[in-house]
């Protein structure tokens, strides 16, 4: 007997015949159905790629020559990765998957990659895939898309050295912390001793062969783009569009009390060892009395309690003499809609990291707020902060160079005048996602 | 003076027999024995066996000490019998040596050292050894061999022997229980590859140390016997191993778990399964089946069910039953479930009587919805709860729902009835099926190969999106539907014998009664206008979790395909 009402395709998952259409060709190409993907969804963590993800699928589903868009991010919710695809309100998906090999990343729940996963694409049939992610994903989604939908182009939004990296793409040695400026399968082998230089030379061409799966690469920074050109992308296929920012309007400059000067100082985000907040308070504990009444440093910062035991007990021997002195506030951590009550209070917004970051979230989200900054001289942030212009740089991991230069601008009423007046306004998520939409019909990024 | 008390002893002047025991007085010291001696053509002896305690050996020919070299290797069946701990290296030892004379006449010497802090005793033994024809001729090997574990049942009268057996293929090596009845092992047992005995013997007994692990079920045990591993080797008969019997559980589930404990690669278990588990498991499966007719069924009717009604709906309880009232809640603002509809819990679960039984006074008392609950008396799993039910109904028609199923709308019955009414090639029709979020969580079952099992599994496809993305539209035929809502003809029911009971625990027993149904030329439907909330938590392990879960799985799934192979696959 014939059971024909939903005919499958076999698998390995195989391209199904494509519906006939009877919209014209010209318009199929205009309208664009995009799939945005995501390693982890904002509603359960709020790093910045997730963020730009999210607000990207929400951008691309109010803008012009979009058909429709979806979501699906990757989510942990206490079950581990069962490989169940579900819907978390309309047009948003989670995946519970992960990755059970960092190496090579590969997919923890194999078996709902060729099944559930590929089910998802053949249904929504999406125009494009734009991703923003393999982390806890996996890379073999990747092919199946290609498997399914051949016509479905896929953009890849790079948000840090993953691939280049194996140590959580951070490009920072392993032990010592010292900054990696290019990876070579002897080099990590070297900062990975268990794992031989054969290892990371399979890991490369695994991620590579991989990557020619991927249409078109996108990277919010010229810096993280140049690192991906050395390690082996095609120059032709990787743009630069920074991520997009909210619209909200700028802050007012904070209200000064008589007399008062531009002297607040404040940083925002994750404390850990990559974020410089240790250079700064060094840099802090190296003033003079008089040069510490002068100014005041506020920290708004999360999950010290997650790091290192040496490293919080060197964060709080530190800091214990500057709250004493009134130099240093410690604010604590906050939740994203309180941003904007918290910069209100300072003049100036500080990044020290001592890696190289790709686009800081916080540097555009102060740049929204109208603060100008002092960045480390150093990878994505020397570039998204033009020194004496809109901000200043410090020498990345030098606390002396910090200390002159807060002690210099807390001085000098004229400094934050001048960079203040010279921000420019991010681009917006409708912005970003317009970019991204010449980009699909040009292969060109133009400014939004 | 010497205290002669104090002195260390060998209990025999001969290891290649039985273990020699080094001791003083009662305190036992070590241990050696050697398994097998042998000289190639050229002169290489190699001496191989095992030994406990401080002990260290050397060789001699014709009294002169021989250069040797020493390897070591573990032992498992050693250390598990004698009760030692494996040291560094292992138990067991292989001397290698090569002798001036390749015909030696006299006797090959070991002599052993025994330590014991400052005092030391020397012991020599005389070896025969075996000769070979050629420099690695391995093939007239003196077996090794162990039972691990011996398992009666005493219902089927089969006897599980797990253990393991190092022979070249042209020895005879049997299974003998006690009343003399010898069982050969390359008949009677499933072979396979374990890596601690290939660590252990590859080397030295190279493919006859392959497949060494054996499952062999025989007859003629009763528990408490001991069984014998025995081997006929030049002539000579000899016990490998023997080991006391114990009893496998009686009940499916219990055997299943003591048989299940011998695990083997997830790729041989098909083979496994069907030489050794199937004949007991499906036996007792039957055997316990056939109590059910006898069994006192309890049967209470709460209300007046309407007198001629279109179908009765039956729904079986297991592990929680505070899914009747919301199940309650729907039906009973259905006026076609009202006017048409028998409703049936069968309550499953030993552990909810008690409680359920004064829930359903409660519950009829508040919601006026007639309905009647059935007590098996035993759990009898989900196929056996629902035939149950079904033989305590009456309507020309009978929906199978699970409990923590609910309908989205009223009305949800007719549209499903009318497809069997309207055609009757349909043999079994069911309902879109949705997740707590909306998403798709049954749109018909599809069968996949996975060969790295050998078996064809249950697929649930389009599961976890949008229903919009459903690609039915409309009544659509499909190779199988969910149990968790299954419409069907009483008719059709009987003909086919309704659920099968004989899978273990879940898994295949709703493709199976579709598969009964196709296989008579019946279509299986499926009508995506009807929708469901189904809670079912999402289990998405090929396999299920743990490894007791897995080979019950996999036993269904070999099952499945033994009855249904022409039809699967050929969607």
């Amino acid at each position: 007997m014939s059971i024909s009402a939903s005919k499958r395709a076999a698998r390995p998952v195989k391209p199904r015949p494509r519906v006939p259409t009877v919209r014209a060709r010209a318009e199929v190409a205009s309208r664009e159905r995009i799939l945005v993907m995501s390693h982890a969804h904002p509603d359960f963590s709020l790093g910045g790629g997730e963020l730009a993800a999210y607000n990207l699928f929400k951008a691309y589903r109010e803008a012009d020559g979009v058909e429709e868009s979806w979501f699906l991010a990757r989510a942990d919710r206490g079950h581990g990765a069962t490989g169940g695809i579900s819907l978390r309100r309309p047009g948003e998906y989670l995946w519970e998957q992960a990755v059970h090999d960092w190496h090579r990343m590969k997919a923890a729940h194999q078996e709902s990659v060729t099944t559930w996963f590929a089910d998802l694409i053949r249904r929504l049939r999406p125009t494009v895939v734009h991703t923003h992610h393999y982390a806890h994903l996996g890379l073999e989604y990747l092919r199946v898309i290609k498997e399914v939908s051949p016509q479905t182009r896929i953009v890849l939004t790079l948000h840090e050295y993953m691939a280049i990296c194996r140590h959580n793409g951070q490009m920072v040695k392993t032990g010592k912390f010292r900054l990696c400026h290019s990876s070579s399968a002897d080099d990590c082998a070297a900062c990975f001793p268990g794992t031989s230089a054969e290892d990371f030379w399979l890991r490369k061409h695994f991620f590579q062969s991989y990557f020619t799966l991927v249409d078109q690469f996108v990277s919010p920074s010229e810096f993280l783009r140049q690192r991906y050109i050395d390690w082996g992308i095609d120059p032709e296929k990787i743009v630069v569009i920074e991520n997009g920012q909210s619209s909200e309007e700028a802050l007012p400059p904070r209200a000064l009390p008589r007399g008062g000067r531009r002297n607040h100082f404040g940083f925002f985000g994750q404390i850990n060892p990559f974020k410089g907040i240790d250079v700064l308070l060094e840099a802090l504990a190296s003033l003079t009395p008089e040069e510490q009444a002068g100014l005041l440093v506020e920290v708004h910062g999360a999950n010290l309690e997650a790091q290192s035991e040496a490293f919080q007990t060197r964060i709080e021997s530190l800091r214990e003499p500057l709250l004493a002195s009134g130099c240093l506030r410690w604010a604590g951590p906050y939740q994203p809609h309180e941003m904007r009550d918290r910069v209100a209070g300072v003049d100036w917004v500080l990044v020290p990291s001592v890696w190289w970051e790709n686009s800081p979230m916080v540097i555009q989200e102060s740049f929204v707020l109208g603060r100008p900054l002092v960045v480390s001289k150093l990878g994505g942030m020397a570039e998204k902060v033009r020194h004496g212009v809109d901000g200043y740089h410090c020498a990345a991991g030098n606390p002396r160079d910090w200390a002159r230069t807060l002690v210099a601008l807390a001085a000098d009423a004229k400094a934050w005048e001048r960079a203040h007046a010279a921000i420019r306004r991010p681009v917006s998520h409708a912005e970003c996602a317009r970019s991204h939409l010449v980009l699909l019909q040009t292969g060109r990024a133009d400014a939004a | 003076m010497l205290d002669i008390t104090r002195q260390i002893e060998a209990s025999a002047a001969t290891v290649e027999e039985a273990p020699v025991i080094f001791a003083i007085g009662n305190d036992v010291l070590g241990a050696l024995k050697v398994d097998s001696s042998r000289v190639t053509r050229t002169g290489k002896l190699v001496i191989e066996g095992w030994c406990v305690g401080d002990v260290t050996l050397s060789t001699s020919e014709a009294e002169q000490m021989l250069p040797v070299r020493l390897a070591r290797h573990a032992r498992p069946d050693v250390s598990q019998t004698l009760k030692v701990e494996e040291p560094e290296g292992g138990l067991g030892f292989r001397l290698e040596t090569r002798l001036q004379d390749a015909n030696p006449t006299a006797p090959i010497g070991l002599t052993a050292l025994v330590r014991n802090g400052e005092e030391t005793a020397s012991f020599d033994f005389a070896l025969r050894p075996e000769r070979l024809d050629g420099e690695h001729a391995v093939q007239r090997i003196k077996p090794l061999g162990f039972i691990e574990s011996a398992m009666v049942c005493s219902v089927t009268g089969d006897t599980i022997i797990v253990g393991w057996l190092v022979a070249s293929t042209d020895t005879r090596v049997f299974l003998e229980n006690e009343s003399g009845d010898g069982f050969l092992i390359e008949e009677h047992a499933f072979r396979y590859d374990r890596r601690d005995v290939w660590d252990a013997h590859g080397g030295t007994y190279g493919n006859a140390a392959r497949n060494a692990a054996f499952i062999a079920r025989i007859q003629g045990v009763h528990v408490g016997e001991r069984v014998n591993l025995v081997t006929e080797f030049s002539g000579k008969r000899q016990i490998l191993s023997t080991a006391g019997s114990s009893l496998l559980p009686i009940s499916p589930l219990g055997a299943a778990r003591a048989l299940f404990g011998v695990t083997v690669p997830l790729s041989d278990f098909h083979r496994r399964v069907e030489q050794i588990d199937r004949p007991i498991l499906e036996r007792l499966l039957q055997i316990q089946q056939g109590e059910w007719p006898s069994l006192e069924v309890k049967v209470r009717q709460l209300g007046s069910p309407p007198a001629a009604p279109e179908v009765s709906v039956v729904v079986p309880l297991y592990g929680r039953s505070d899914f009747v009232e919301h199940q309650l809640l729907e039906f009973v603002r259905d006026p076609w479930f009202r006017a048409h509809a028998e409703l049936v819990y069968v309550i499953d679960d030993p552990a909810l009587l008690e409680a359920f039984v004064p829930q359903a006074e409660a519950l009829f008392r508040l919601y006026g919805l007639p309905f009647r609950w059935v007590w098996g008396a035993v759990n009898r799993g989900f196929s056996g709860a629902n035939n149950l039910g079904a033989a305590h109904s009456s309507a020309p028609k009978i929906i199978f729902l699970n409990s923590d199923a609910f309908p989205r709308q009223p009305g949800w019955i007719q549209p499903l009835l009318e497809v069997l009414d309207a055609d009757p090639t349909v043999g079994a029709i069911g309902p879109r099926l949705v997740f707590a979020d909306g998403s798709i969580q049954h749109a018909g079952m599809e069968f996949l190969r996975r060969e790295e099992f050998h078996i064809w599994v249950n697929h649930h496809p389009w599961r976890g999106l949008d229903t919009a993305l459903d690609p039915a539209e409309g009544l659509s035929f499909l190779p199988a539907i969910t149990g968790a809502c299954l419409a069907i003809t009483r008719d059709n029911f009987e003909r086919i014998g309704g659920w099968d009971t004989g899978y273990l625990i879940g898994d295949f027993e709703d493709s199976d009664l579709c598969l009964k149904l196709r296989d008579q030329g019946y279509r299986i439907g499926y009508l995506p206008s009807v929708e469901l909330t189904h809670l079912e938590r999402q289990s998405f392990r090929l396999l299920g979790e743990g490894q007791f879960r897995t080979s019950v799985v996999l036993f269904n799934a070999f099952r499945h395909q033994s009855r249904w192979n022409h039809l699967l696959g050929t969607e």
